[in-house]
């Protein structure tokens, strides 16, 4: 049997964790380990395949007591630091629990990460059981838990005319080129 | 997501400053404005990414007919144009299109993977379509 790691995380703990990570009162050491959850890891939940995907960022290190505890990142749904109630390791199969409302389950319904960590320990792939439907997702370990996160680039925006005189200029203004034109809705 | 889904498979796979993207993000829902614009860009950040915003419907009322949409607005919408087309008075029939939720046939809803496809094929071509020129055009 693989070595388990468990613990059971009330949702305040969450905000203390962001914190004492945050502050650098959390030890970091070996965090890219074999066998360790603990670390940042980034990558995608795939509702379906290049077709509807989502950022997701899984932030996990030990509270005070030693027990192992995270946050969870959906930013297309406004999650940010999203408390996991309880994470375990037991071998390589990792189980990460959180609480959210489901439209489908309604208030307070149960989701679990359930995933298989790489050898390496540099992967984290498996499905989001989401009641009886689940979601695929990947995640690949990027930095020790507590260190900053990078702030990504926001374009600039430019209001434009009703009849989107500024797009057809530029449109033009490109004609050499392959164009890719988007109409979408920033929410 | 659709913004991500591009981000993705288009410009982050596809490293070729002959591809320019426009986007324009506007209220499609019905209650967005020009502050939410920003976390939609967010996820289209390539330099060859160009973002607009506007509040009214005219623009994605203009684009209805050239993908052959009737009753519906052409909000999220994927349209690719070949090197060479202009926008004139209207905006032209794109080369190739995808959408998301429209009433129009299934095999364009939105893929990451067949809307890199065919905007390489277009890159492709282009290039093809410039060293013929350069070939025609330089002495034998």
């Amino acid at each position: 049997m693989g070595r388990r790691q468990a613990t059971t995380v009330h949702p305040r703990w969450w905000r203390s964790l962001a914190i004492g990570i945050s502050l650098g009162m959390l030890p970091i050491s070996s965090f890219a380990a074999q066998g360790s959850l603990e670390g940042i890891w980034k990558g995608m939940l795939v509702l379906k395949k290049a077709e509807v995907e989502a950022d997701i960022l899984v932030e996990i290190g030990r509270a005070p007591d030693g027990t192992l505890a995270g946050t969870f990142d959906m930013p297309v749904q406004n999650y940010i630091y999203h408390p996991f109630e309880t994470i375990q390791l037991d071998g390589s199969e990792a189980t990460l629990e959180f609480r959210r409302d489901s439209e489908r389950r309604g208030k307070n319904a149960l989701f679990i990460f359930k995933g298989e960590l790489s050898e390496d320990g540099q992967k984290l792939t498996g499905e989001v059981v989401d009641g009886d439907k689940t979601i695929p997702f990947h995640l690949t370990w990027t930095d020790p838990p507590g260190m900053p996160r990078e702030e990504p680039w926001v374009p600039e925006v430019t209001t434009m005319s009703d009849r989107g005189d500024e797009l057809r200029e530029a449109f033009n203004r490109n004609k050499d080129h392959v164009r890719l034109v988007l109409t979408l809705s920033p929410t | 997501m659709s913004a991500r889904v591009v981000q993705r498979y288009v410009l982050d796979e596809i490293d070729d400053d002959r591809l320019e993207t426009f986007v324009v993000w506007g209220p499609m829902l019905g209650e967005e404005t020009a502050e939410d614009a920003p976390s939609g860009s967010v996820y289209l950040n390539d330099p060859r990414s160009t973002h607009f915003w506007t509040g009214e419907h005219t623009l994605v009322e203009m684009l209805q007919k050239p993908i052959g949409l009737e009753d519906e607005l052409a909000w999220d919408v994927f349209l690719v144009y070949a090197p060479g087309t202009e926008w004139g008075e209207t905006p032209p029939v794109p080369d190739y299109y995808m959408h998301h939720g429209k009433s129009l046939p299934a095999e364009r809803r939105l893929n990451g993977v067949k809307l890199h496809e065919q905007v390489r094929r277009l890159l492709e071509a282009d290039a093809g379509a410039g060293s013929a020129t350069a070939s025609a055009g330089s002495p034998n």
